[in-house]
């Protein structure tokens, strides 16, 4: 599953897209594909030009090259009104002049649904999203997790082809978070919906999204699954903003690599296999240290000191400092403390190569 | 204000706002888009400029070329006028100023029960009727014996334009000093200043700027103040608006009354452009709070609030309150003796040709259309101005409010002037007043719906939009109901202010259909107890709808809403 996927009549293509606001060229050259039935999370850091992207898609801006295709159809021509995408803003935008009722038929009175049709339609979706009995309700009286809800059943209502969402749970606190981010899941499954996800939060793309694409500076950098990301990020950008790790630049000079073998670091010398990577890299690379792989041993390795102990989840994450290099975190058993020194060791399993960050 | 908040708040995230895109525009949809809000202004704008534009020109022409400009210049009655016009301008002025500053600090600062029924109260003068403040005034004299020591002099006139302003800018002042940060001043006392140093070196001058623009506002009204000079000044105390009345209408000396509206023009035009550039240079970037009042605590902020309410309803209601009380007298007992006359047309009220109860319904025909006119065309200058960026916005909409700026007196003189000759011979069409009245109304319309449509965020249309609006559905179901409200106001100003319309339609007004200011004005120039004192009655009736709207229009209005 990549991004080059060539099954062209099926879904959303969109190929070689430019957008520029105020001067600023926001998308360059842009490729991207989604099947039917596939829900893509598209995640990236704040302004690298995300919404940009689900604008164009939407037809809300106008690109300056390329082209947006839907089941092979050419979307140019086609305004927003007719492309039949639903979409759910970041601050829900519900229409505050209508009830609830009224906000999620307005896009089957649009369509000219008949009324009965239509009440039958809203207690569906409004059952699907788990707020039955709500139409009635002013949208103002709506708590923000009611809130996006409600926009979710208003977009969901009149069928959409695509459902573009755009970070619509970055206002919510973080257990409501979750429990929607779940619930979105289970319903767009449950409708085999095909959606494009908008978020720049790595655990939320994992968590709802079958194939998710990395954005940077205006670009898809790269489509895949949460775990091939997982497992293997390629390169230091995609594992720091994955957070996967420290990730480690060796100073220059020193030669590069060329496959398994013994790799020296500050933290000692790592015994990298030479099946644990992917082709080396010919020019400059990175190790990335996984928090799995620091262990504290009682009496060999390196010294570290460490400076920092807090809890996430059930585990222990701690911070260890060595003069000279950055910080590596590890999970550690619960009878350390901060402040004392440890010795420290690397296991190579936890370790691997990656591409060092070229900016272009 | 309100608009400029309106834009913070609508910033949108990442720049992508539509409003603001500048990716290439392709394709026939994007390009209908930008003409369709022009094409909107369209009529308003034909409609402005035969009854505004037309007109105006009308007087200039007029003016340069009667050789009798020199002459009416040169004229030392009219430098006596002009001397009058701006010293009773500058004193009324000064003395509201005296009387209001200390309210607007009150109730800038104080928070107490009642507070935002005071606020509205306060607009019901804005809105009175001329004739109406004029009446009041009268019976005010006459209640205390004063009439024959005070009519007719300028201190009559005066007091009556305190009344008038005092309210506008006792609100405007209390409105900006309650949104200010009370930031600074707190700086400067914890630096060692005392309360009086505070005030006199942070407070007053950050208030510079809104006691600029309403004083100047203020002095415009002074400076062409019409109907209550005409009434309480008498013969000896003229002014230019006066004046060109005087010539126009009773000596039919169209020149001699061209020649003196072009000078007026030209005093209006100096000052407006002195006191933009004054603003300009005045101008600071204050953050406005929402509302820094504080709650009213001990024996010193209660006496300070007692004094001040004390102080408002001397101001604002012994008027008011004098003029009802006249109203009910007549014949030294207290009867609705008044009221119930008003249905009559005797002989003796013969100069009015009609009753009052049909001058009246005159008004309410004229007002019902003036608004309709003025509610449709200002909605559509709304709607084209929200639909063009920022710039070509405020320029388009500073060309629709242009009739709010022009005193009535030229405004009516100049409809009079040029609407006599085909295909524009309107002298005997009963459209001309409620044309005038719309004019005036529209302003006001623009006003209330313009900041209720930028407000609209435009997430919203871009909602409908995906799910299936098309513009011109997206138009009808969002921006329309959400700009309803602020329809309703500007509707109910143009209401209100079409009923005590006086300087306008004093010179297009046909003699058999007068509306009810006009009526009022030839009672008051009738000899006798009678006619006196049903001039009183329909002051009073007129107050009650004028009071009415107000208060409705209040009702009606989102809190934070922009003030006149």
């Amino acid at each position: 599953m990549n991004a080059t996927d060539h099954s062209g009549g099926e879904g959303l293509e969109v190929r070689g897209l430019s957008v520029s606001l105020e001067g600023h060229e926001i998308l360059r050259d842009l490729q991207l594909s989604v099947r039917r039935g596939e829900v893509l999370a598209l995640l990236g850091p704040s302004g690298c030009g995300k919404t940009t992207l689900l604008r164009a898609v939407a037809g809300l801006l106008t690109a300056d090259a390329g082209s947006v295709h839907w089941a092979g159809e050419d979307l140019h021509p086609v305004p927003t009104h007719r492309r039949r995408f639903g979409m759910v803003f970041q601050d829900h935008a519900l229409l505050p002049h209508r009830n609830v009722g009224a906000n999620v038929t307005f896009g089957l009175r649009m369509q000219g649904v008949p009324a009965d049709e239509r009440r039958r339609r809203v207690t569906e979706v409004m059952a699907m999203v788990g707020l039955n009995g709500y139409e009635r309700r002013s949208v103002a009286t709506l708590s923000g997790g009611e809130a996006q809800r409600v926009a979710l059943a208003r977009a969901l209502a009149p069928e959409p082809r695509l459902l573009l969402a755009d970070e619509p749970f970055t206002a919510l606190d973080r257990p409501l978070h979750d429990r929607l981010v779940g619930d979105v899941r289970r319903i767009l499954c449950d409708l085999g919906q095909t959606a494009i996800h908008v978020t720049h939060d790595h655990a939320e793309a994992f968590a709802i999204a079958d194939t998710v694409a990395l954005m940077r500076d205006g670009r898809i950098r790269r489509t895949a699954t949460p775990k091939q990301l997982h497992a293997d990020p390629r390169d230091a950008w995609t594992a720091t903003f994955l957070g996967l790790g420290t990730v480690w630049q060796p100073p220059e000079g020193r030669v590069p690599h060329t496959g398994g073998g013994d790799i020296p670091t500050p933290w000692g010398i790592v015994a990298l296999a030479a099946s644990a990577g992917t082709e080396p890299p010919r020019e400059g690379f990175c190790l990335l240290i996984r928090p799995e792989a620091v262990r504290p041993s009682g009496s060999s390795g390196i010294r570290a000191h460490l400076s920092d102990l807090r809890v996430v989840g059930d585990r222990s994450v701690a911070t260890f400092g060595i003069p000279g290099a950055p910080p590596l975190e590890a999970y550690v058993p619960a009878d350390v403390s901060a402040g004392r020194d440890y010795r420290i060791t690397l296991d190579p399993a936890g370790v691997s190569l990656l591409r060092a960050d070229t900016s272009d | 204000m309100a608009t400029r908040h309106a834009g913070e708040r609508t910033g949108g995230n990442a720049g992508a706002g539509t409003g603001r895109r500048r990716g290439r525009v392709r394709g026939p949809r994007a390009r209908r888009a930008r003409i369709a809000p022009v094409a909107l202004a369209a009529l308003p704008a034909a409609f402005i400029g035969v009854f505004f534009l037309y007109p105006l020109v009308g007087v200039l022409v007029r003016s340069f070329d009667a050789g009798v400009l020199l002459a009416t210049w040169r004229n030392p009655v009219t430098t006596d006028v002009l001397w009058f016009t701006t010293w009773q301008a500058l004193a009324s002025t000064g003395l509201c100023l005296v009387a209001a500053l200390p309210t607007a600090a009150v109730l800038a600062r104080l928070r107490f029960r009642g507070r935002r029924l005071v606020h509205a109260l306060l607009v019901v003068p804005f809105v009175l009727p001329t004739v109406v403040v004029a009446a009041a005034f009268l019976s005010l004299m006459d209640r205390f014996g004063l009439a024959d020591r005070f009519h007719h002099t300028v201190w009559a006139i005066l007091a009556a334009h305190v009344f008038f302003n005092y309210a506008i800018i006792a609100r405007s002042v209390a409105a900006y000093w309650s949104q200010l940060d009370p930031a600074p001043e707190q700086a400067a006392a914890v630096l060692g200043a005392s309360p009086l140093r505070v005030f006199g070196a942070v407070t007053l001058p950050r208030l510079a700027p809104a006691v600029g623009a309403v004083t100047a506002i203020v002095f415009l009204f002074n400076f062409t103040s019409f109907g209550v000079i005409l009434i309480l000044g008498g013969p000896r105390r003229a002014t230019l608006d006066t004046e060109i009345w005087r010539f126009a209408v009773q000596r039919l000396e169209f020149d001699t009354a061209a020649a003196l509206a072009l000078l007026q023009l030209l005093c209006v035009l100096l000052l407006v452009v002195g006191a933009t550039l004054w603003q300009r240079r005045r101008q600071v970037a204050e953050r406005l709070r929402t509302d820094t009042a504080r709650r009213v605590r001990g024996a010193a902020d209660r006496v300070l609030l007692a004094g001040t309410l004390g102080v408002a309803s001397a101001v604002v209601g012994l008027p008011l309150a004098m003029l009802v009380e006249r109203s009910l007298r007549s014949g030294g007992t207290y009867t609705l003796e008044n009221y119930r006359r008003l249905g009559e047309s005797s002989e003796r009220l013969q100069a009015l040709f009609v009753s009052p109860l049909a001058a009246i319904r005159h008004s309410l025909e004229f007002a019902a259309t003036a608004t309709v006119i003025a509610t449709i065309g200002g909605l559509l200058v709304a709607v084209a101005v929200s639909g063009r960026r920022k710039r070509g916005a405020a320029a388009l909409e500073g060309a629709f409010l242009m009739p709010l700026g022009t005193s009535a007196v030229i405004l009516g003189f100049g409809m009079l002037l040029v609407l006599d000759s085909p295909p524009l011979d309107l002298r005997l069409s009963w459209w001309l007043v409620p044309i005038a009245h719309a004019l005036i109304g529209m302003p006001f319309v623009i006003r209330s719906v313009t900041p209720a449509l930028a407000a609209v965020s435009p997430r919203l249309r871009e909602a409908a939009a995906t799910l299936g609006a098309r513009p011109a559905r997206v138009k009808r179901e969002v921006d329309l109901p959400l700009a309803l409200r602020g329809l309703a106001v500007g509707a109910g100003f143009a209401f209100a202010v079409s009923l005590g319309e006086f300087g306008a339609t004093a010179f297009v007004v046909r003699p058999e259909r007068p509306t009810v200011p006009i009526a009022i004005f030839r009672l008051l120039g009738r000899p006798g107890e009678a006619a006196f004192g049903q001039a009183m009655a329909m002051s009073v009736i007129l107050l009650v709808m004028a009071a009415a709207a107000v208060l409705l229009i209040d009702r009606l209005r989102p809190a934070g809403a922009a003030d006149f």
